[in-house]
């Protein structure tokens, strides 16, 4: 019964310190989801909408951004770029993780040959950058947003792979999977049914940091222009655009910079906070 | 010599109770051998972490005093006053003065360094983690001394280099000491363990190196934290007989934590009885062991097994025509042999096929062995034995050149298991008995004979399988329930309702409250998984259930209530066990016929009466002795 009272205690106490650092990162995306949501009530000028007398302006309180070299609202383009760059990030983030689970899932439990094989390929795509992969790919299919996320998926694939499947291994060594063979279960059923929830918070922690990375990715695909097509803004575009206007009009870069170090930084602070939950339950695990 | 009052250990952490120790009071005299006993999480283990100074400040909040008594240039105090006991000590301390005495709990870092080590030793329970494992064993041991340098005192007794003065040890002197300590423990071969890594050793020899480097300096106050846990029987009495040598011959006191009562009965002079937290008694032993007080030292007690009673009770249950139906039973079984079975056919052919009931698995002629360099080819998932005991046995494997001819694994077995018969499976770490009874679940691929007989290994029915880890055999993201309708499902019982009778019944057998449904291992107790184990192999309706160290790792108390579940379990559903054990008082208890397993062969199997009363082969009767004493 003793035991009971603990660990009722010990949820409630999570639940209460539950991390700062978490409470800020899900504040940052609140705000930047805000922001997104503004840009459906208010969007007086349009995305492509040029006024050449408007040309460079500081942020005003016509254009809260101010406008950009071809006289474009730089509020409404971060906006738009902002849902570009998530967009993009998010759906290359779920082929790597569909691709790398499936990949690191097999290799990691049945081991042996398949491992060995499909391990050295992915060393092999290791060994090159995979912005540079990403790279390739597009300019052997052709340039917009579907290829984009084609290309950053793929590229994210081994790197998933290889944390997924250190997991697997590991995870098939325990006992609790012999127990599930000798129940009977087929290994598909032991891989995604009793093994996948184990991998569940090093998978999500995977899957932050590569969201993070893929939206750097796609700024660095934009910036090298190969990324998503202007008119369309995506905040690497927008960086790249900026770039030779720096001493004059520092604020073509500022705004996309600052929502994307807001959206990087408030991803890093709720994956972080995970990362914690986890380690503690982890840790109150091995101490009792 | 050392003086804890009123200690008590609260955490910040909040993953723990509150308050994990409170109110420890006890004093120690040199040359006095504590013991600290309790069930685990008692905060027996903290308590000695503690007065060692080796728990981290920041995770904890310490309260209360340590009081150490300095040797310093009148070392001859502290010798003093083990023989005046506790009132002497009080005195001396009181007329050496108050900077005799340090409280360890307030000392500095730097102080506690100078105590560490040279002062106060300390063996940890488990002696491969304790070592660094790319270190050579000599290193380490040599630590103590490399760290402290030379003292006058120390260079006075300990070695012949008679300078008076500190200094650092050169390395020459540092090798002989080291050698000198690990033969001190006991250890043949000091020069070779010097130069071995610690994975190169046999948990004993761990042990007893860790010993060596704790001793080294000859500190004062060894603290052995469940020195013994991880080792087996036999090698478990020969490290008591060690410390209990040091203490006679070097005067050094003993602080031994242990949830083992047996051992600190043989060791120790004053016992301190610890639950969550709580000194339940305190006293010395022999008071402790022949009048407990609390209740609770009383139901430890009672949990130990007595041999004789339990022999006079069985001798008064089973009565004379028993024991001949156990004696034609033996013979039954040993027909199944196959060498045997032309003796056992011309003498008692008839008697045999009487009483030798449904068979419900066999093993014949059965040979499993690992690849040999297994540590570093892991691909082969499920021919891999777990860390724990893998390790021993390649100790052992470097130590006897034989058994490296051998191969590892496990080597012509034969057994027979009839019907909701419970056979014992004993054998100490790495003697193969988990292979077996892999081979036996068809965890191991078993391998298929050169003449292309099909297998060795004959089952008539499901295998349940019982593990000794309950943490990493339950899946620790599922929830109790979960895992339970799992079992079903994959029976093929679609409906939620059916599900939900199955398991309520099966959780009152194994005597748990349904509310453990919602909830995760981690949040279970020992025991209670344990139980949630047996439910799981029991839901699927198996007729051999293997058991693989299933109460190791539990507290007497919950050994016992968990055996005797298995026992009423097998007979109510006529159920055969194989039951591993390491433990010979737990298969005594349970088992009817008993198999003695060394280094991968059956070395001998008896009916539990004859194996416990006349034991044939040497190993056997070693293993009896160090258990039974």
């Amino acid at each position: 019964m003793q035991k009971t009272t603990d660990v009722v205690r010990f949820k409630g106490r999570m639940k209460k310190k539950r991390n700062v650092q978490l409470y800020i990162g899900l504040g940052i995306l609140a705000a930047l989801g805000l922001f997104l949501l503004l840009g459906f009530i208010y969007h007086p000028y349009g995305t492509t909408k040029m006024d050449s007398a408007m040309k460079l302006t500081a942020p005003s309180l016509q254009h809260w951004f101010g406008a950009d070299n071809y006289g474009r609202d730089i509020f409404e383009r971060v906006q738009e770029g902002l849902r570009t760059s998530v967009v993009i990030a998010l759906l290359s983030t779920l082929i790597g993780t569909a691709g790398g689970t499936v990949i690191g899932a097999l290799t990691g439990f049945y081991g042996g040959l398949l491992d060995d094989g499909i391990m050295r390929i992915i060393d092999v795509l290791f060994s090159i950058p995979s912005i540079l992969l990403a790279l390739v790919f597009v300019s052997l299919s052709d340039f917009g947003m579907t290829n984009v996320i084609l290309a950053l998926g793929i590229a994210v694939i081994p790197s998933f792979a290889k944390m997924i499947r250190t997991e697997f291994k590991e995870q098939a060594k325990l006992e609790y999977v012999q127990a599930a063979k000798l129940m009977g279960a087929s290994d598909f059923r032991i891989l995604f049914r009793h093994i996948l929830p184990n991998v569940m918070p090093t998978l999500i922690n995977c899957m932050f940091i590569s969201f993070n990375n893929c939206v750097l990715a796609e700024a660095g695909l934009s910036y090298l222009g190969i990324g998503v097509q202007p008119p369309q803004a995506s905040l690497g575009g927008m960086i790249a655009e900026g770039q030779g206007y720096l001493k004059m009009a520092p604020h073509l870069i500022i705004a996309p910079g600052v929502v994307m170090v807001l959206l990087l930084l408030g991803l890093g602070l709720i994956a972080d906070g995970n990362a914690r939950t986890f380690f503690v339950a982890v840790k109150g695990k091995k101490k009792e | 010599m050392l003086e804890v009052r009123d200690l008590k250990i609260e955490f910040y952490d909040h993953t723990r109770p509150e308050v994990a120790v409170r109110d420890v009071d006890f004093t120690m005299n040199e040359g006095e051998i504590v013991g600290l006993v309790g069930e685990s999480g008692s905060g027996k283990s903290l308590t000695a972490t503690a007065i060692a100074g080796l728990i981290r400040r920041g995770d904890v909040k310490i309260s209360g005093e340590v009081m150490w008594e300095l040797s310093g240039k009148e070392g001859s105090a502290g010798r003093f006053s083990a023989e005046g006991g506790v009132a002497a000590e009080g005195k001396i301390a009181a007329e050496a003065g108050k900077e005799e005495r340090i409280d360890l709990l307030k000392a500095s870092r730097k102080q506690m360094r100078a105590l560490q080590g040279k002062e106060i030793g300390f063996i940890f329970q488990d002696p491969m983690t304790a070592f660094s494992p790319v270190h050579k064993i000599g290193y380490q041991v040599e630590d103590a001394l490399r760290v402290h340098g030379k003292t006058a005192e120390e260079t006075g007794s300990g070695n012949e280099n008679k300078e008076g003065k500190s200094a650092d040890y050169s390395k020459e002197e540092l090798r002989r000491c080291a050698i000198e300590a690990l033969a001190a423990a006991d250890l043949p071969d000091p020069e070779r363990v010097y130069n071995s890594y610690p994975f190169e050793l046999s948990g004993g020899m761990r042990q007893r190196a860790m010993i060596a480097s704790a001793m080294i300096s000859s500190p004062r106050l060894l603290i052995a934290d469940e020195p013994t846990t991880a080792l087996d029987v036999t090698v478990q009495a020969e490290i008591i007989k060690l410390l209990k040598r040091i203490n006679e011959e070097k005067h050094t006191a003993i602080l031994f934590i242990s949830h083992d009562l047996g051992l600190v009965r043989k060791l120790c002079s004053k016992v301190l009885v610890l639950k969550n937290g709580d000194v339940v008694e305190q006293g010395a032993a022999g008071e402790i062991f022949n009048a407990p007080k609390a209740d609770y030292t009383k139901k430890l007690i009672a949990a130990e097994v007595n041999f004789e009673e339990l022999e006079a009770e069985e001798e008064a249950a089973e009565g004379a025509a028993e024991k001949g139906v156990a004696k034609a039973g033996t013979q039954g079984f040993v027909s199944d042999d196959g060498k045997a079975a032309v003796e056992g056919a011309t003498e008692s052919s008839a008697g045999a096929a009487r009483e030798t009931p449904q068979v419900e698995c066999e093993v014949r002629n059965l040979t499993f062995l690992y690849p040999k360099r297994r540590n570093i080819g892991d691909t082969v998932i499920f021919a891999k034995k777990t860390k724990k005991e893998s390790l021993p046995e390649k100790t052992e494997r470097t130590a006897d050149a034989d058994q490296a001819n051998a191969g590892i694994g496990i080597h012509d077995i034969n057994l027979t298991i009839h019907k909701g018969e419970i056979v014992g499976l004993v054998g100490e770490s790495g003697s193969g008995k988990s292979t077996l009874a892999k081979c036996i679940a068809g965890l191991n691929a078993v391998k298929k004979d050169a003449s292309g007989e099909d297998q060795n290994v004959i089952r008539k029915n499901r295998v349940g399988m019982i593990f000794q880890d309950s943490y990493s055999a339950l899946n620790p993201k599922r929830r109790v329930g979960w895992l339970l309708r799992e079992v079903l499902k994959l029976q093929g019982v679609k409906d939620r309702a059916e599900q939900d009778d199955a398991i309520g019944g099966i959780l009152k057998e194994v005597e748990l409250s349904d509310e453990l449904m919602t909830r995760f291992p981690a949040e279970l107790s020992g025991g209670q998984r344990q139980r949630i184990m047996i439910a799981m192999a029991l839901l699927q309706k198996p007729t051999l259930l293997i058991a693989d160290e299933p109460v190791s790792a539990l507290d007497v108390a919950i050994q016992e209530s968990i055996t005797k579940l298995l026992k009423r379990l097998s007979r109510e559903r006529n159920v055969a066990i194989l039951f591993i054990s390491h433990d010979l008082r737990t298969v005594y208890m349970l088992c009817d016929k008993v198999c003695v397993m060394k280094e991968g062969r059956i070395i001998e199997e008896a009916r539990r009466k004859e194996l416990y009363s006349n034991p044939r082969e040497e190993y056997t009767k070693l293993l009896l002795r160090s258990a039974l004493e």
